[in-house]
């Protein structure tokens, strides 16, 4: 989903737009979810190593492992944010809470760039950038949204 | 500053996945789920062509074609090939196809660990294959003979097979734990904006509650079968009386994993149905609100009455009445599910396409199943009916119209929506009427030669059960036989036929049927709308 935004501050004008993917868990209930399961899985093993069947346990702590890894690993695809900052003279593409994932291009030479495949087998893409650098823009959006985010990018870049 | 659009082609980036390739690396749910249903229709024939050998040798009394080891080795192969390898991948294979159509998620959640829980499932299929072959090769050692329960201390005599069969239970129960997984994070995380949780279709409800119960299971069984493979080679007793050991305590882990399982491998079906009924009734789903609350019930009861497959080993009083008392509860939220199905249908428009006809009969078999399912549940009763043929009749009207028949109606209910074209309607009523009438045949007379007294996974029997036999075997050539139909339809239906519409039935609700007949190779590039 995409979020812009026009804010006027005293120097100039800046138009932001945050880039998000879909989800429907936060953090926290992704952690009480993995806890959840890793609860309920726990108590079959441990009840099972009670009756001397201690081999579930490497078994149960692998699976705890795996399934903590997953929601992890599927959070982070879902957390993901690309925010957009765009003024007078440059486009900024940050990427919180990554590190040195700050992006600048001159606004005058910036180019978006969309992608299509012909034969339907792969999603639309969007990017942008200049001198032949460029980043990728919302690789998790709908090929809806990616099109209405190149629309309003365009206008942004153009309009101010 | 200016704008470009240049299409793939141009870009150069990756060509279209194309021959081998597309299945083997794919990570799009939509081939993933190509590959398990043809998964499970090849391991249908397979399993289906042990059961057929099996009814041939018990066409009449004495031993014709199998001697006594390689008939249990069938046996215990047509249940584990069935099981794990025809309806759980087939369940898979209709989650991996229709979950994230009806959330409106462009895929599942992991995946490359989708096409490797895939690809764990042929290596594990190879495995149980040659755990038949395997005693046929010189110092290959004896036929699997202990059924697919695997108790000891059989199962610690019998030759290097079981380490093959132990080997497949560990890659079936890797490439299950995978796919559940996945198959949560999906549902829990990517629905579209605004499907809420009790929004969700009933049959992504239903894999939730599947996937839940298989990751608590599973882990239990791949413990027991490791318990089994260090007795046999590591010098342990954990099911040993002379070392210590107790042989009852494997049937305790292979039960909290067996009965669960029953479930694992129902309420995918069930899903089927909450779709199926209310699509050719032209009515919303009955009591949607009760039918999730009565699944947890059935699942969360489900995991702790395993027992009651061990009446006969000597548990105390006690522990008999609960784990009697616990099972017959279960008939309570199964019940209101059956209830719910009926008032669907009641004053609906109904109309009886193949679907249909599928899930009505599921309605009145698998009822018909729990019926005799609480006859054993009942402690004195059991005692007479255990290990007889009214077992093998009761748990084949429990899972083939509970599990098969609800996975048939979902192949032909969404085949539309798969390949584009509509199935041929007479062809498809056709093998319906084949398929359950040959089944019936089959298994309703085992009632009655258990009743009568004649033991299953016994490869010779008394005269005196010789007629109901032959009607049971006939029965079963036509049931085995009618399954090449439903080949052919899907191969007619894949070639061409009809065109189909997006939305193939007129009573069909869901995200599905907003998509085009088939889909995209990558669907919902315009947001879903949910009501």
């Amino acid at each position: 989903m995409v979020r812009s935004d026009v804010q006027i501050g005293s120097r100039s004008t800046q138009t932001v737009f945050v880039v998000e993917s879909n989800r429907n868990l936060s953090w926290r209930q992704s952690k009480w979810l993995f806890l959840f399961l890793a609860g309920c899985i726990g108590i079959v093993s441990f009840y099972f190593a009670s009756l001397g069947a201690w081999l579930v346990l490497p078994f149960t702590g692998l699976e705890i492992l795996i399934i903590g890894g997953a929601i992890y690993a599927q959070s982070c695809c879902a957390h993901r944010k690309q925010i957009i900052r765009i003024d007078q003279s440059q486009i900024e593409v940050d990427e919180p809470p990554r590190r040195n994932a700050l992006k600048i291009f001159p606004k005058a030479w910036s180019k978006v760039v969309q992608i299509h495949d012909n034969q339907g087998w792969y999603p639309s893409r969007l990017l942008i950038g200049s001198h032949g650098e460029f980043i990728e823009i919302g690789k998790y959006l709908i090929d809806d949204e990616r099109e209405q985010l190149a629309h309003q990018l365009r206008c942004a870049i153009e309009g101010a | 500053m200016s704008t470009t659009t240049l299409t793939h082609d141009e870009a150069h980036d990756h060509g279209a996945p194309k021959g081998w390739r597309r299945w083997l690396f794919s990570t799009n749910h939509k081939d993933i789920g190509t590959l398990y249903l043809l998964f499970a229709l090849i391991m249908l024939f397979v399993g289906g062509a042990s059961a057929m050998l099996i009814r041939m040798e018990l066409f009449q009394p004495g031993i014709q074609l199998l001697d006594p080891d390689l008939y249990n080795n069938l046996v215990t192969n047509h249940a584990l090939i069935m099981i794990f390898g025809a309806v759980m991948p087939a369940a898979a294979g209709l989650a991996n196809w229709m979950i994230p159509m009806m959330i409106g998620a462009p895929d599942m959640a992991l995946p490359r660990m989708n096409n490797l829980s895939f690809w764990i499932l042929p290596a594990a299929a190879t495995m149980l294959l040659l755990s038949f072959v395997v005693p046929f090769f010189p110092g290959g050692g004896t036929q699997i003979n202990t059924g697919w329960t695997i108790y000891p201390p059989l199962s610690v005599q019998v030759g290097m097979s079981m380490d093959f069969l132990i080997f497949a239970i560990h890659l079936l129960g890797i490439s299950s734990v995978l796919a559940s997984i996945n198959i949560i994070v999906t549902l829990l995380n990517m629905r579209a904006p605004g499907m809420k949780m009790l929004k969700m279709p009933m049959f992504c409800w239903t894999w939730l509650v599947t996937a839940f119960l298989l990751i608590l299971v599973v882990p239990v069984l791949a413990g027991g079968v490791t318990m089994l493979l260090f007795d046999r080679h590591f010098g342990t007793s954990f099911f040993d009386a002379a070392g210590g050991g107790d042989p009852v305590l494997f049937q305790h882990l292979f039960w909290f994993f067996g009965h669960p399982e029953v479930y694992i491998l129902l309420l995918p079906s069930i899903g089927v149905l909450s779709h199926v009924i209310p699509a050719f009734s032209r009515k919303p789903l009955f009591g949607y609100n009760s039918m999730v609350g009565a699944m947890i019930a059935v699942a969360t009861i489900g995991m702790v009455v395993w027992a009651h497959h061990q009446y006969t080993i000597g548990m105390s009083l006690g522990a008999v009445t609960y784990f009697m008392i616990g099972t017959i509860l279960i008939s309570i939220p199964v019940g209101l599910m059956i209830f719910n199905f009926i008032a669907t249908m009641w004053r609906g428009a109904m109309t009886f396409e193949t679907p249909m006809l599928f899930a009505v009969g599921i309605v009145l078999m698998f009822t018909f199943g729990g019926l005799s399912g609480v006859m054993l549940a009942v402690v004195p009763a059991d005692m007479q009916y255990h290990d007889s043929m009214f077992v093998v009749a009761h748990f084949h009207y429990v899972l083939m119209p509970g599990a098969v028949f609800g996975l048939f109606a979902g192949v032909f209910y969404w085949l539309p929506k798969w390949t584009g074209h509509m199935y041929d309607e007479k062809l498809g009523k056709l093998f319906f009427w084949t398929n359950v009438i040959g089944f019936n045949i089959t298994f309703f007379p085992q009632h009655f030669l258990g009743l009568a007294g004649m033991p299953r996974r016994i490869v010779d029997y008394n005269v005196m059960f010789t007629e109901f036999n032959v009607i049971s075997s006939v029965g079963a050539m036509v049931f085995g036989l009618s399954h090449l139909l439903l080949l052919y339809i899907v191969i007619k239906t894949i070639r061409g036929g009809k065109k189909a519409e997006s939305r193939a039935w007129e009573g069909a609700k869901g995200l599905e049927w907003e998509l085009d007949s088939p889909p995209a190779f990558h669907t919902w590039t315009v947001a879903p709308q949910i009501k």
